[in-house]
C-alpha cells in the first residue's frame, strides 16, 4: 500500500548523491519511499516498479528500471539493498528513517526481511564515533553526510548486523542519508549509539547488573524485576538511549516502592463520609449539652 | 424539637440532600429557625420537599409543616369541647385549642370501631 512521505529540503544538497546517482535514479529513489513499508522493505521487482511509478513514461522499461535500482545499490551510496526471498526480489531502504518518521511496532511488514540480517546478532554494535570537529559545529553538512554515508556502506557490506525490529530502528532512525537529517539536528559529535531505542528483544540484565542491583538493593525479586522490566518495556514501546541505565532506576524505584509501606488510604467517598460523620458526632455533642443545660 | 433532635434533623436532611453543604454548626442555626416545629413533623416536611428538590431550606421545611398540619385540620372533624366548658370561657378556647393541635401534630385518632367494656 502506497504510503504518504516528505522530502526534507536536504534532500537535494546531498551532493553526494547527486553526483552518483542520475536524476531519474534520485526520482526513482523518492518514489520507492511511497511503496516501502513502514519497515523500509517493498516489493523489488522491476516491472512492479514500473508499472506503480511510472505506468505513463514510454520511455522507461523495466530494463531501465533495472539500471535506475543499481545506482542507488551502489554500496557507497547505500540508498537501497535488494534481497531475494524464496525467488522473490525485495528492496530495503535502510536510510528510509532518516526521510521519514517510521513507525515499525505499529505495522508487522508482509514483506520478509533481508535475510542477510537475519542471520546476524539481534544486537548490532553501534558504529564507531564519528570525530567531533574542534568546534563542533564548523563542520559542513555535506561532509558529515559524506561520512555517514561512508559509514552506511562500509555497514551494508557487514551481514552480521540489524536482526529485529530495534536493529530495524537503529540503523533506520539514527543513520541519516543527508546532511540536516535527525543526527544533524541534535547535538554536535553525537554518536548514533546514543539515539534512544527500543529494549532489544532479547535484552536481559547483565550479571555485572544484576551483582549490582543485589549489593546495592538486596532484597529485591531480581528474576521477577527483570522479566517485569523487558515486559513492561516490550509493552509500551518506549525508547531509551541506555537500557542497563534505565534498568538501574527501574530497581532503584522498585526499592523505594516495597520499601514504602503501602498506606491504606479509604477511597475519597469513605474520608467525605468520615468528615461528615465527625461533623455530626461533634454537633451531636454539644446540642446534648445544651439540652442539657436546659 | 430539642438541641439533639434538631441534629437527627439536619443529619436526615443531608442523608436526603447528599450535595447540600451542611456543617456541624447548622443544627444551631436550625434549631433557631426550627426550634418550635416538632421532630416528626420537621422531619416529614424535610422528607416531603426532598422528594421535590435536591436542596431543603428552613423556610421549606416551616412551609411544609405548615402546609402539612392544614390538611390534617382540614381532614379532621373538630369535635366541640365539653359542654360543661360552655360556661368558662377560658377553658374552652384551651380545650379547642388543644384539640386543634391534637389533631394538627396528627393523634386524631378515631376508634375503628365502638368498642364497648364487656359487661361482667
Amino acid at each position: 500500500m502506497a504510503r504518504i512521505r516528505s522530502v526534507k529540503p536536504e534532500f537535494w544538497d546531498d551532493r553526494k548523491l547527486a553526483k552518483r546517482a542520475s536524476r531519474d535514479a534520485r526520482l526513482l529513489y523518492i518514489a520507492l519511499w511511497n511503496l516501502a513499508d513502514e519497515w523500509a522493505r517493498l516489493n523489488g521487482d522491476p516491472q512492479w516498479i514500473k508499472g506503480k511509478l511510472f505506468a505513463y513514461d514510454d520511455d522507461l522499461d523495466t530494463t531501465a528500471i533495472g539500471k535506475l535500482l543499481e545506482e542507488l545499490e551502489n554500496p557507497a551510496l547505500g540508498c537501497v539493498v535488494a534481497y531475494e526471498v524464496d525467488g522473490d526480489p525485495y528492496l530495503f531502504l535502510p536510510k528510509l528513517g532518516g526521510h521519514q518518521r517510521l513507525e515499525p511496532e505499529k505495522v508487522p511488514s508482509r514483506l520478509p526481511e533481508p535475510p542477510a540480517w537475519a542471520n546476524g546478532p539481534r544486537n548490532p554494535e553501534p558504529p564507531p564515533a564519528a570525530p567531533t570537529p574542534p568546534n563542533g559545529l564548523s563542520e559542513s553538512r555535506a561532509d558529515s553526510s559524506e561520512s555517514r554515508a561512508d559509514e552506511v556502506a562500509h555497514r551494508s557490506d557487514e551481514p552480521e548486523s540489524h536482526a529485529d525490529k530495534s536493529a530495524l530502528l537503529y540503523v533506520a532512525g539514527s543513520m541519516e542519508h543527508v546532511a540536516g537529517g535527525r543526527g544533524a539536528r541534535g547535538r554536535a559529535g553525537a554518536t548514533p549509539a546514543s539515539a534512544p531505542a527500543e529494549i532489544p528483544d532479547d535484552w536481559k540484565p547483565s550479571d555485572a547488573l544484576l551483582r549490582w542491583a543485589n549489593a546495592t538493593y538486596p532484597g529485591l525479586d531480581l528474576h521477577f524485576e527483570a522479566e517485569q522490566f523487558c515486559r513492561h518495556y516490550r509493552a509500551t514501546g518506549d525508547r531509551r538511549k541506555s537500557w542497563p541505565d534505565q534498568w538501574q532506576k527501574w530497581i532503584a524505584d522498585s526499592h523505594k516502592r516495597s520499601a514504602t509501606p503501602a498506606r491504606a488510604s479509604p477511597p475519597a467517598a469513605d474520608r467525605r463520609q468520615q468528615a461528615t460523620d465527625a461533623q455530626f458526632d461533634r454537633a451531636m455533642q454539644r446540642a446534648i449539652a445544651r439540652d442539657e443545660a436546659t | 424539637m430539642t438541641h439533639a433532635e434538631t441534629v437527627a434533623l439536619a443529619r436526615y436532611v443531608k442523608a436526603c440532600c447528599p450535595q447540600q453543604a451542611i456543617d456541624e454548626y447548622t443544627p444551631d442555626a436550625w434549631h433557631d429557625l426550627l426550634g418550635d416545629l416538632t421532630l416528626a413533623d420537621a422531619r416529614a416536611a424535610a422528607g416531603e420537599v426532598a422528594r421535590r428538590q435536591p436542596f431543603v431550606a428552613p423556610a421549606e421545611i416551616r412551609a411544609e409543616v405548615r402546609r402539612i398540619r392544614a390538611e390534617r385540620l382540614d381532614r379532621a372533624i373538630l369535635d366541640a369541647p365539653p359542654a360543661e366548658l360552655t360556661d368558662n370561657p377560658g377553658r374552652y378556647k384551651a380545650a379547642l385549642d388543644a384539640r386543634i393541635s391534637q389533631i394538627a401534630d396528627g393523634y386524631n385518632l378515631l376508634p375503628a370501631i365502638d368498642w364497648k367494656e364487656p359487661a361482667g
